[in-house]
């Protein structure tokens, strides 16, 4: 499926003395089997983009095109979308209110009106996509497990709706790395394995590079850059600008180039880091670094 | 957005009662209660009625805000009014069905209505100038005077400034279950009043579950800052009372006299009926 | 040096569903006066009890905790404990108490039964260190979490501690909200010579520390400078934790048969030594 957003533009408290711009004219389209990371800080109006896209938040200004055809302001358009549009918010393990995690999980497809049958394995699926056992934990409260475990729970309640579009906001926040991993790995295996699209909506650049097949940058409620990973993050000056920073790779593959080693300094994972100045180390033999 | 809705009343602009010290506006407003209740002739009303236009006029808000909270206890004053109308005795004016109306019946219904509104008014005035923090501490101080009570003063503001601390941020929070949810397909709109009151389960759940984590965690942040009770604490802001204050002290013992002296004095006595 | 923090055989225990869970087991520590040391360990490590046990929060099971020579366990020294030895923890927002941001500063003073005239002055010079003296008037909700946690900087400082923990105090920030509060801990540690015990699982925040002790299962699995703890990439791997990306980077090179030394922590480092072979 595919989501349009179409000079969107989104007004908090429109009239009063707390109006507040956080879109100006967006203009931006999902199409299936992209993995898209969207970077910006807080308050660059990524949270009121993402509500856009799951009919939350309706735009003030522009519409929003789902598979063609135009989102009317009806309740019944709106849920329509939501069952195909999964949002993850952040610190979703607040959002946690059931007695077991079986229960929580089930939430999203009850309310799709599905057979208990049908229920049980969509929370089964979901929960093995998170990483947690079905037998294990379906009858623990989930407010017995730990932080890392009840963000899984709190994912998979997400999951169960079989959304074809993936929206999570910010879902490591707080973790450890450990548990950070665990999340991302379940995410890039669901986009991989299952085609669902992902739009992830993170700070930390690292995880976007991993990740993603495409980056949107958005500041001030504008959408500064949306392109291939490679040509957003070689584009420290303007990242340095808006204060977000460039991955640590791609600021050492341009000290190292300055510094006179011909390495291509366009590399921005670790991986290709590695191989890139094994080979260069191999082809200049002998050369001397200019400076340093 | 939501979180930035004022709570309370407080109309934010300068004035002279605006920079009153919140203990003279509490104890004024506590008079002025009393004293309405004392009024019993034209006199006594219009001592009533005056003060309060005095107030208003000095407190630069403007009139649609202070009558605002009249609306809220219209039907409260429709009620008084009309029970007032039907059960007084006195001359029959007129009669509709088997209920008479008296000419006292419509004058006392008349002032019951206009000391209830002069009481709200009056009451509006003191919570639209002052904050809702300085009342607090306004009220923390008045209390420490009232035995009984006292013990009880500085949690009770304690209690009263957390509450009104926490106020934005459960309510951004709230917003936030509500839209997880929606997200996960709840329906908050439709159905019965009884469908309506069990689909609100997956938001207070949550809500309550958080606003435990965030009162153990913030005893404990109060606990680490040294925080224990009210006893030998000391305040940034120790409340002090200017020249206006002196000043309005002296209006409102001015205003008990008068009405006093409205009730009591045969000169002054121009009474209903 | 003087010690600020003594910890001697400390235990902490407590039991869950009548199991006994064993959260501090037998950890022994000194942290100097004036030292920067940073505590590092997966979630369930036993980071943040220990923090609570440092201010006297919760009562060792065994052994004693010693803050500037007071024991936690003595009731009558309690306040002037948390008083030397401040804790700012993870959420802002359930750590500020009153409405308006300068009240909020002024809590710990006012507690401690401070002079008016003396909280004032506390309260303008602590905002005045974390930079957010125009925003004494702010209502709390209105400022980023950055800021937030700034505030509750400010209202330890104006307690005047000498030394301050911090319990993962960056964990829900972003990463300029993450920047500048860092910094201000940093210039803390510099300038106004406190101590700082700083607890965080992100490994690239410490680079710059004194000393850095990590964690795992309630005891101390290694200590030492950056440069020795970040040299040990296997074994940090092991128990959960992962090495900046520098550091990782430089270590898979030094695998693959470079000369690089252990413990390279950033960009800089890793192009003079890489520069060598070229």
């Amino acid at each position: 499926m595919s989501v349009q957003l179409i000079n969107v533009s989104h007004i908090y408290a429109q009239g009063t003395p707390f109006e507040f711009a956080a879109l100006k004219d967006i203009h931006f389209s999902i199409d299936k089997d992209e993995f898209i990371g969207i970077i910006g800080h807080t308050g660059s109006g990524k949270s009121t983009l993402i509500q856009h896209l799951n009919g939350l938040l309706s735009p003030t200004e522009g519409s929003v095109v789902v598979d063609g055809v135009k989102m009317g302001d009806s309740k019944g358009d709106k849920l329509a979308l939501r069952r195909k549009v999964g949002l993850v918010f952040q610190y979703a393990e607040h959002q946690l209110f059931e007695e077991t995690v079986f229960k929580d999980i089930a939430f999203g497809p009850k309310n799709l009106g599905l057979s208990e049958e049908e229920i049980e394995n969509r929370v089964r699926d979901a929960m093995e996509v998170v990483g947690l056992d079905f037998e294990t934990y379906k009858e623990r409260s989930p407010f017995e497990l730990s932080g890392g475990q009840m963000r899984r729970v709190a994912i998979a309640g997400v999951l169960s709706m079989k959304p074809e579009i993936l929206i999570l906001d910010e879902p490591t926040a707080g973790l450890d790395p450990y548990g950070k991993e665990d999340i991302l790995r379940s995410v890039y295996q669901l986009h991989e394995r299952q085609k669902t699209t992902v739009v992830l909506v993170s700070h930390n650049m690292d995880e976007v590079a991993r990740l993603a097949n495409r980056v949107i940058v958005m500041s001030s409620g504008e959408i500064l850059m949306d392109a291939p990973p490679a040509e957003i993050f070689t584009q420290v000056e303007k990242l340095n600008e808006i204060g977000l920073g460039a991955p640590d790779i791609i600021c050492l593959m341009r000290a190292l180039k300055k510094a006179g080693m011909d390495v291509d300094d366009q590399i921005f994972r670790a991986e290709q880091a590695k191989e890139e100045i094994l080979r260069a180390l191999k082809r200049g033999e002998g050369a001397p670094c200019s400076k340093i | 957005m939501l979180k930035d809705i004022t709570i309370g009343q407080y109309y934010p602009v300068q004035s002279k009662i605006h920079d009153l010290d919140p203990r003279t506006k509490i104890v004024y407003t506590f008079v002025y209660i009393i004293i309405l209740f004392f009024a019993n002739n034209y006199v006594g009303y219009a001592l009533g009625a005056g003060f309060l236009a005095l107030l208003i006029a000095m407190s630069n808000i403007p009139l649609k805000f202070v009558f605002r909270s009249v609306k809220a206890i219209l039907i409260i004053i429709l009620i008084t009014v009309i029970l007032n109308v039907f059960v007084t005795p006195g001359n029959v004016l007129f009669r509709i069905g088997s209920l008479k109306v008296t000419d006292a019946g419509l004058i006392n219904a008349a002032f019951m209505a206009l000391r209830l509104t002069m009481l709200i008014v009056g009451t509006s005035i003191m919570t639209l100038t002052t904050s809702p923090i300085s009342l607090t501490d306004g009220m923390e101080y008045c209390m420490k005077v009232i035995p009984g009570i006292r013990s009880y003063a500085h949690e009770l503001s304690m209690m009263m400034t957390i509450a009104l601390r926490f106020i934005p941020t459960l309510m951004e929070e709230a917003d936030k279950i509500m839209k997880a949810q929606k997200a996960r397909g709840a329906d908050f709109e439709t159905g019965s009043i009884f469908k309506k009151a069990r689909n609100i389960v997956p938001i207070l759940v949550p809500l309550f579950i958080g606003s435990f984590k965030r009162a153990d965690e913030l005893a404990m942040a109060m606990e680490a800052r040294c925080y224990r009770g009210g006893n030998n604490r000391t305040r940034l802001y120790e409340l002090s009372y200017s020249k206006n204050d002196r000043i309005a002290y002296i209006v409102t013992v001015v205003m008990v006299a008068m009405m006093i002296a409205s009730r009591f004095l045969p000169l002054m006595r121009i009474p209903i009926q | 040096m003087q010690k600020a923090i003594e910890i001697k055989n400390l235990q902490y225990k407590y039991s869950r569903d009548e199991e006994e869970i064993i959260a501090i087991y037998n950890m022994s520590l000194d942290i100097y006066e004036g030292e920067f040391v940073g505590i590092i360990g997966h979630n369930g490590s036993g980071k943040s009890t220990l923090a609570k046990l440092i201010n006297g929060i919760i009562m060792p099971t065994a052994g004693d905790i010693f803050v500037y020579g007071m024991n936690t366990k003595d009731e009558e020294k309690i306040w002037e404990i948390r008083q030397k030895a401040g804790i700012v923890f993870q959420n802002p927002d359930n750590q500020i108490v009153a409405t308006i941001v300068e009240e909020d500063v002024a809590f710990g003073p006012e507690n401690l039964g401070v002079e008016p005239g003396e909280i004032r002055r506390r309260v303008d010079d602590s905002l005045e260190i974390v930079r957010m003296s125009e925003f004494k008037d702010r209502k709390p909700h209105q400022l980023s979490g950055g800021q937030k946690q700034r505030i509750a900087i400010a209202g330890i400082l104006a307690m005047e501690p000498r030394c301050i923990i911090f319990d993962e105090a960056t964990a829900m920030l972003d990463p300029s909200g993450r920047e500048e509060v860092l910094e201000c801990i940093k210039q803390l540690n510099k300038e106004n010579h406190t101590t700082v015990v700083y607890i965080t699982h992100y490994m690239e925040e410490i680079v710059d520390a004194d000393r850095i002790i990590v964690l795992n299962q309630g005891d101390i699995l290694m200590q030492g400078s950056p440069k020795e703890i970040f040299a040990r990439v296997e074994e940090l791997q092991e128990v959960f934790l992962d090495v900046p990306n520098i550091t990782h980077l430089a270590y898979e090179l030094k695998k693959e048969g470079l000369a690089i030394p252990d413990g390279i922590l950033t960009v800089d480092e890793l192009v003079e030594n890489l520069c060598q072979f070229n």
